[in-house]
């Protein structure tokens, strides 16, 4: 399989202190992958290598050919990396369907199957009724939903995800991941950083496990061996 | 009859108030710069106009759209060429850094065009009233001041609600480093942002300088009225400070009336109390 997103021998550094020291992982189109890391072991700074949003980088980081390493975040929105923050980062000022028309603004103008609101509101009925509240007002898994939404209205090739499940209920979870493989079915390659070791392997058809700023395991999600992934997690 | 008249003519004046108020107040609620320069802006635009008309000799009306348009690319210049590299962490370091354009401009404008108070000639229009009510006449130019403002704030809150540009320009002011990891272009917004402050500042000056003197000294006290019509309206809130600028205007006449000395100070006075009694604002623009 020929990766749409390839990352190799990323370092990332802010200022003094050096973040990833040299992180590879590819992902092809139509394909979640997961990964998987403790507090500080360079999950974030691995979405913010990929979307060139602080910090020095080094290394490549490959779109379909086009080196996005260097370029400033709008240009790689452009691009068609769309981005899940941590956090959601919804803006109280704009209601629901605000937000998620933010990323319209945003994203890749040419796109063969564009992103509409009709179709983010198929994907999540919960918001039409919502969609003139301001976006903050929301329950956190609903925000979850508008961040997705607007992260795709940019017509995303990659999605990245950073833990979208946290401080949110399983059942909220499991449905915000099964829209997630929905979308990797229609062809949207999924990164998906995640604490929660045992649901990212469930959800991803690949995993990388992060420690120290380096990859300390990879390998298919389903024939990972819990063992082993929790000393690569934890460094033991 | 005449308290009527004193009510009216204070009226309209908030309009030209709140006209002056219009950019301080967006600048601040997109980049959080307070802008101490604004009076000086103003009076800057003034002179401009006063140059387009009496030394190229092309009337107001005419020139006008081109005096908008230098405005906007000034905005745009002030921003990309100043503020851009100004860091804005501390509020403090742009507030400083607007501080030293004020000074800047004031004597720039000193040496250019000396301390004799000017005025921008608009003919007959400057002259001509109307009567509204039996014995109650109204300059026709209070009214079309009275009635940019109200458009231009009825553009600006379109603009703001209404529009893609407004819905960045809103995101930006909620957060603006969320909306750049989001990969927004928070520069280009916010050189757009400042082009449009200052077409509102060129607005506000060409008014400003036919309704009366302005001299390189005049700009501190625009500003005060500025601040002071943004805070008894609210931060924040456009409808609000159109409201300030609408009390400062009645406050101002009303003094007037006492004595001409008692003009600005009314205005003052007004002022005081009201931060005193709603120190948010008549129309906080959140409440609680």
């Amino acid at each position: 399989m020929s990766a749409l997103l390839t990352v190799s021998n990323l370092h990332l550094s802010y200022g003094q202190f050096a973040a990833l020291h040299g992180l590879d992982l590819e992902i092809g189109a139509g394909e979640i992958i997961a990964v998987i890391g403790a507090n500080g072991a360079g999950k974030s700074s691995l979405i913010r290598g990929i979307c060139g949003t602080e910090g020095q980088g080094r290394g490549s980081v490959r779109l379909d050919g086009q080196e996005l390493l260097g370029l400033a975040p709008p240009e790689i929105t452009r691009a068609g990396i769309g981005l899940v923050p941590e956090g959601r980062r919804i803006f109280p000022s704009l209601s629901v369907e605000e937000n998620i028309l933010l990323g319209a603004q945003l994203g890749r103008p040419h796109s063969d199957d564009p992103w509409t609101l009709d179709r983010i509101y198929d994907l999540f009925p919960d918001l039409v009724a919502k969609r003139h509240l301001s976006g903050t007002m929301l329950s956190g898994g609903q925000q979850q939903m508008i961040a997705i939404g607007r992260a795709l209205m940019t017509n995303p090739r990659v999605l990245l995800c950073d833990e979208i499940s946290l401080g949110l209920a399983p059942t909220i979870i499991g449905r915000l991941y099964e829209q997630l493989g929905r979308l990797a079915a229609g062809g949207l390659a999924i990164l998906v950083v995640e604490q929660a070791m045992r649901k990212a392997l469930q959800i991803s058809a690949r995993y990388y496990c992060v420690l120290e700023g380096r990859v300390s395991l990879s390998g298919l999600s389903a024939e990972a061996e819990e063992e082993r992934v929790a000393e690569a997690y934890f460094g033991r | 009859m005449e308290l009527l008249n004193t009510l009216v003519q204070g009226v309209l004046l908030g309009g030209l108030f709140a006209l002056y108020a219009l950019g301080l107040s967006l600048l601040f609620g997109v980049m959080r710069i307070v802008n101490i320069a604004h009076g000086d802006l103003i009076v800057a635009f003034a002179y401009a106009g006063l140059m387009v008309t009496e030394f190229l000799g092309i009337p107001l009306p005419a020139a006008a759209p081109a005096i908008l348009l230098l405005a906007a690319g000034a905005g745009w210049l002030l921003q990309r060429g100043l503020f851009e590299f100004v860091p804005r962490r501390d509020p403090l370091i742009p507030l400083l850094v607007a501080f030293g354009v004020s000074i800047i401009l004031q004597n720039l404008m000193l040496m250019g065009f000396g301390a004799d108070p000017q005025k921008l000639s608009l003919g007959a229009l400057e002259q001509a009233s109307v009567e509204i009510l039996p014995e109650l006449h109204v300059g026709v130019f209070s009214l079309v001041v009275f009635a940019l403002a109200v458009a231009l704030i009825g553009g600006l809150q379109l603009m703001i609600y209404r529009t893609a540009f407004g819905r960045a320009l809103r995101a930006v002011s909620d957060s603006e480093e969320n909306a750049a990891m989001l990969g927004l272009d928070t520069r280009a917004v916010f050189r757009k942002a400042f082009a449009i402050v200052m077409v509102t500042v060129a607005i506000a000056a060409l008014l400003m300088a036919v309704r009366g003197n302005f001299d390189p000294a005049s700009g501190p006290t625009r500003l005060l009225t500025a601040f002071e019509a943004i805070v008894i309206g609210g931060l924040g809130s456009m409808w609000g400070t159109l409201a300030g600028g609408i009390i400062l205007g009645v406050a101002q006449m009303a003094g007037a009336q006492i004595d001409a000395s008692w003009q600005v100070l009314a205005g003052h006075l007004v002022f005081l109390v009201l931060l005193v009694l709603r120190p948010r604002g008549l129309f906080p623009k959140h409440g609680g």
